[in-house]
């Protein structure tokens, strides 16, 4: 059965035991069932997956169909008669699950001291493998303990079969233990049919049949995206976190929204003791419909609880620093803030602020210390300028309408490990016969699904969107004048894809923010704007950073006013710091950390969740997400909330965080000044609802289209020439960022897979350049070098170097001496590339995880 | 440095480690335990000594994988070193003939009753021997045992082999088997070892059994190791590791050994390859 889309169904009446339900046309029995609320058990079901009827259990008796049809791959059809609970398939299913069991280590599900064992034992054995509950990740959430309890199992009446298998710890986030796997096929089909990765497949055959990638190869060379969609369906405790495979049951589940992209995936956070445990997917319907991808997946609680978190004030005395309370770091921040003339003054904040806190930023800034110079390395996030941006964002933009398009064109975007859920999307859309056309000049996960990959060159993908846009309007692959000398596709290539989106229909055009960091002439937000009025077609622009929106709106920027409204020009930016063009006396970082060395300023302030690599003079503690309350705005403008859901009294282990707002609230009060009254969060956002039109006043999850300013300057970078030849730096946003950190530097698994390391070329220049894998190499750039190691990437375009230029230097040591291309502004720049020093030994595979350190 | 001559799993997650420990070897005697670390910043733990060979002079231990250190230790391979393999420390056990011996071992306690059981035997006894786990994949040694004891008796929870149950049919085995022991021993986690008591103390046997608490030294000075028996405070790797069953405060003794259970799992709390089993 294919999933329908869900505008085209209609709605039936059936009858389930005895009882007359509704339910939309060609669903399952099973889903029918299940929308309902009636109960019919299943181990391999899942409403997102095609029926596998592997596990047998949802046999039910359907009046005029012969013996015990599935329910999970029987259709429903109008008037049906379905008895879903017989005693015949009571004694059934007690014996199905009884053969399911004797090939798992279930003893423990049949003990009859099960209850006093559990009862004494306060923590799960953290076992190599599990020979039974106590000693397995799932104890206590098992869907086949609930199974076992549901249909009255007392004993297993069949030989035991105990497979064997060796653990695999041996790639990051998650392991798999297959020797209590039930075979279900849940985590294969969710690879395959949803998340369209295809790592998963079943292995061998009969009672040797095993779950696993193909060839024996591990998950990181069977390109693995690590979104844990396979964790999350496992029924039993074969695939567990590893980051949480000890916690145990939770104490609670809260729906909450993830801080690290502009997505805002709606996630469910289990939290034990007081604190996260770990992080599931939330099955919403408007954003992510039950997926994530590894950032939200799997980086949340080390984010949060690594041992290096900041957690008390600091202050730097002569050559020392000092933890201090509250009362005597305000005491001296404020001593360095008052009298300060406006422009020595600077304030930093992340994009990865919430809104209230944001607009707190701002206020403090231009309400209190007078000044205007108030600057976000969300800047960077928006290439093109703030008036471009205002533009794009008053698109109609949507994630969910990707899923329902008939025509898809992705720009500059693969969603492995990077907004994965607009990947499923497309994916959706594909699954209803979408047609998917793609530019990019890197080959990406999204070009295997299409026969239309456009490749031009680096930098000309805005050219080739603006020929297909043509074709859009005029509803014909009309006569664009396209040179294909210039943007390196060929005519008869772009004359196909041309034809394909020319069809019409309803169109989700996606960007992804590569594309726009080398888009200098701003052609594809030209497309996108050209496209505006054409009916039936959304958007989406990506950006990095989870609230970078939310920075637009409410004023991160210094010639920006709450309200996206103008502020006089004039003041300075992080980019004239940055230059050496300014210097101010006193800089305050809020989430921010981009110098690799202390700026030179007299004093400097940091408030995050992590010192900066960097001295500073004073380093007030700020509570990561789980710790306070807030609202994001994700590209859509949709306003979600974030769930406060740690709650832990000040203390010598805990420290004494506080949130954004708060911290600038006190340090207001400390000066004497009254501008920020606020009492909580709730009171920030009903002043935002007044202060600038269109924003709401609670957290409201409809998509808003920003109102377009004309007035917002946009201006084009430097503009390189593009030519075919000659070797270029591309310089790729970097992911990985969560305020003033590189989650890599706090996230083990991250760094193990090390995505944004190296210096990236096709491996057939390496070849032509005489270099192997790992090699230490120069990059002399106009005016400076930058060292580091080559990585091959097939992926690449050829002639291209492409480095990700990180925001945050984030305690990654080899990042170090990435330190000059902070300077470089503009992107395709020309290079050379001069070999530095051989890597000793064979060349490793491509992307494989590093070593880990013994006796870490 | 004690080198590691042997490191394998021989029934799921419960390891056979035997190490190259000639002074060991030559002192070892049933009941004794070794404080083994697997590395230089890695926790000390005690494991019973399952068997020596004092010509060969090496030390055989049987441990469960269930925490960090015990998973450095299972990985280890044949020629790695360790720091610390020290011993033999505890009281030996009691031999003597005291006419029908019932040993009873479960888990890693199948292999470390293994010496009590042969040198009980040797002493003239008649001895049963009680082997348990919670499937037949998980029971051992079963060869060796027979060697040193009259029967042997298998009891498993889901009935694989031997009889279907848990440690509490104990009386009713006793009758269907014919067998009136003077004395039982008790070697395996601290829930069979207080059940077992519990059963025996009504049919009046004397009950002992190998206390297992979280230890550091191992030789009577830091205390982590105390327990209450007969109301007195005593230190398991001094005044034991065997204790009379029906003595030991067993719910505070199950209450200490849960200790430091956020701290056992604070180090698992990561994503990478290297810190995980």
């Amino acid at each position: 059965m294919k999933p329908s889309r869900t505008r085209d169904a209609r709605t039936i009446e059936i009858e389930i035991d005895h009882r007359a339900v509704e339910c939309p046309e060609g669903v399952s029995v099973l889903r029918a069932a299940e929308l309902n609320g009636i109960y019919i058990p299943s181990l391999c079901f899942h409403k997102d997956l095609t029926p596998f009827g592997g596990c047998r259990l949802c046999m039910v008796e359907i009046e005029g169909m012969r013996g015990y049809p599935l329910a999970c791959s029987t259709a429903v059809q109008e008037g049906m008669k379905v008895l879903s609970e017989t005693t015949a398939l009571r004694e059934i299913r007690k014996e199905i699950l009884e053969l399911i069991l004797s090939e798992h280590p279930s003893s423990c599900l049949v003990c009859t001291e099960k209850d006093e064992c559990r009862d004494n034992q306060y923590t799960i054995r953290k076992s190599g493998v599990s020979t039974g509950c106590r000693s397995c990740p799932n104890d206590g959430e098992c869907e086949l303990q609930s199974l076992v309890e549901k249909l009255g199992v007392t004993e297993i009446r069949y030989p035991i079969y105990y497979r064997g298998y060796e653990p695999e710890h041996d790639d990051p986030f998650f392991d798999r233990d297959y020797n209590t796997c039930i075979l279900c096929g849940r985590c294969v089909r969710m690879c395959q049919e949803v998340r369209g990765a295809s790592v998963l497949a079943f292995t061998y055959r009969g009672p040797k049949a095993q779950i696993g990638p193909a060839f024996g190869r591990n998950h990181v060379e069977a390109g693995c995206e690590f979104c844990g969609a396979c964790v999350s369906v496992c029924p039993t405790g074969a695939l567990a976190d590893k980051a949480s495979k000890w916690d145990g049951k939770p104490d609670g589940r809260e729906v909450s929204t993830c801080p690290f992209c502009a997505i805002g995936c709606q996630i469910e956070l289990h939290h034990k003791n007081g604190r996260l445990s770990k992080v599931h997917p939330h099955l919403d319907p408007e954003i992510n419909d039950g997926q994530l991808c590894v950032r939200g997946r799997f980086c949340l609680p080390e984010t949060t609880h690594h041992h290096e978190r900041a957690r008390k004030p600091v202050l730097k005395r002569g050559k020392y620093f000092r933890e201090v309370g509250w009362p005597e770091a305000l005491e001296d921040v404020a001593a360095r803030l008052q009298d300060l003339k406006p422009d020595d003054f600077l304030m930093v904040v992340s994009p990865d602020l919430t809104n209230e806190s944001l607009f707190a930023a701002q206020k403090f800034v231009r309400s209190v210390m007078k000044s205007n110079n108030i600057d976000s390395t969300a800047r960077w996030a928006l290439p093109g300028g703030l008036g471009l941006w205002t533009d794009l964002l008053s698109l109609p933009i949507s994630i969910k309408e990707i899923g329902q398009a008939d025509t898809v064109i992705a720009v500059g975007l693969d969603t492995r490990f990077y907004f994965s859920v607009v990947g499923v999307e497309i994916r959706r859309a594909l699954r209803h016969g979408a047609t998917l056309v793609t530019i990019d000049s890197r080959d990406s996960n999204l070009a295997r699904y299409t026969d239309h990959w456009l490749r031009p060159y680096p930098g000309m993908e805005g050219r080739v969107l603006r020929v297909l846009a043509e074709s859009l309007l005029a509803g014909a692959a009309s006569g664009v004048p396209h040179q294909p000398g210039e943007t390196g596709v060929d005519g008869a290539t772009i004359e196909r894809a041309s034809k394909a989106v020319a069809k019409g229909g309803a169109v989700a055009i996606v960007v992804g923010p590569s594309a726009f960091a080398l888009d200098s002439r701003l052609e594809i937000g030209e497309a996108l704007l050209r496209l505006a009025g054409r009916e039936q077609t959304t958007f989406l622009p990506l950006v990095h950073g989870a609230n970078t929106r939310g920075a637009l709106e409410l004023g991160a920027f210094g010639e920006c006013l709450p309200g996206v409204v103008p502020a006089e020009a004039g003041g300075i930016t992080l980019e004239d710091v940055l230059q050496g063009r300014a210097e101010p006396k006193v800089l305050y970082l809020v989430g921010e950390a981009p110098f690799f060395e202390r700026p030179p300023c007299q004093y400097v302030i940091a408030q995050d969740i992590y010192r900066p690599p960097f001295e500073v003079d004073a380093l007030l503690p700020a509570s990561s997400f789980a710790e306070a309350e807030g609202t994001l705005t994700n590209i859509e403008g949709r306003v979600q909330e974030i769930v406060r859901i740690e709650n832990l009294r000040d203390g010598a282990l805990t420290g004494c965080t506080r949130p954004d707002w708060l911290i600038f609230r006190m340090l207001a009060e400390k000066l004497s000044r009254t501008d920020l009254p606020f009492q909580s969060a709730a009171e920030i956002l009903e002043r935002i609802h007044q202060e600038v039109s269109g924003f709401p006043g609670r957290s409201d999850r409809r998509p808003r289209r920003l109102d377009a300013r004309a007035e917002m300057r946009s201006h084009q970078s430097a503009v390189s020439p593009v030519e075919n030849h000659g070797r270029r730096l591309i310089l790729e946003p970097g992911g990985f960022r969560h305020r003033g950190i590189d989650l890599s530097s706090v996230v083990e698994g991250l760094q193990e897979l090390g995505l944004e390391e190296g210096f990236r070329l096709h491996p057939d220049d390496l070849a032509e350049l005489g270099l192997r894998e790992g090699d230490q190499v120069v990059l002399r750039l106009d005016g400076f070098d930058v060292a580091g190691a080559v990585k091959g990437d097939e992926d690449c375009p050829p002639g291209a170097v492409v480095v990700h230029r990180p925001h945050a230097y984030g305690g990654i040591p080899q990042r170090r001496e990435l330190g000059p291309l902070y300077r470089v502004s503009g992107n395709l720049v020309p290079i050379e590339v001069v070999a530095k020093e051989r890597r000793e030994g064979a060349s490793a595979p491509l992307a494989a995880p590093k070593e880990p350190e013994s006796g870490r | 440095m004690y080198r590691v001559v042997v490191r394998r799993m021989i029934v799921p997650n419960i390891h056979e480690l035997i190490v190259e420990a000639p002074l060991v070897a030559t002192a070892a005697q049933p009941g004794n335990f070794v404080i083994v670390r697997p590395d230089e910043t890695g926790e000390r733990v005690p494991l019973t000594v399952a068997d020596w060979d004092p010509e060969g002079g090496t030390v055989t231990s049987i441990f469960l994988q269930v925490g960090a250190s015990t998973a450095k230790l299972a990985r280890l391979k044949a020629g790695d070193e360790i720091p610390t393999y020290a011993g033999p420390l505890g009281k030996d056990a009691e031999i003597a003939n005291f006419g029908t011996v019932l040993c009873v071992g479960g888990c890693y306690g199948i292999g470390s009753i293994y010496p009590v059981a042969r040198a009980l035997h040797e002493a003239g006894n008649t001895v049963y021997v009680l082997v348990e786990a919670r499937s037949r994949y998980l029971l051992y040694w079963q060869e060796k045992l027979r060697q040193v004891c009259a029967r042997m008796i298998e009891v498993t929870r889901d009935g694989s082999a031997g009889y279907k149950g848990h440690i509490t049919r104990l009386p009713e085995i006793l009758t269907l088997e014919k067998i009136k022991p003077d004395r039982i021993v008790v070697n395996g986690c601290t829930f069979l070892m207080m059940k077992a008591s519990n059963v025996t103390r009504a049919l009046g046997i004397r009950t002992i059994v190998n206390m297992n608490p979280i230890m550091i030294d191992g030789t009577g000075m830091c205390g982590v190791c105390r327990l209450t028996v007969a109301g007195k405070m005593k230190f398991a790797c001094v005044d034991g590791p065997d204790f009379d069953g029906h003595e030991v405060d067993w719910e505070e003794f199950l209450k200490r050994r849960k200790t430091y259970n956020p701290e056992e799992v604070q180090p698992l709390r990561r994503s990478g390859c290297a810190s995980h089993f």
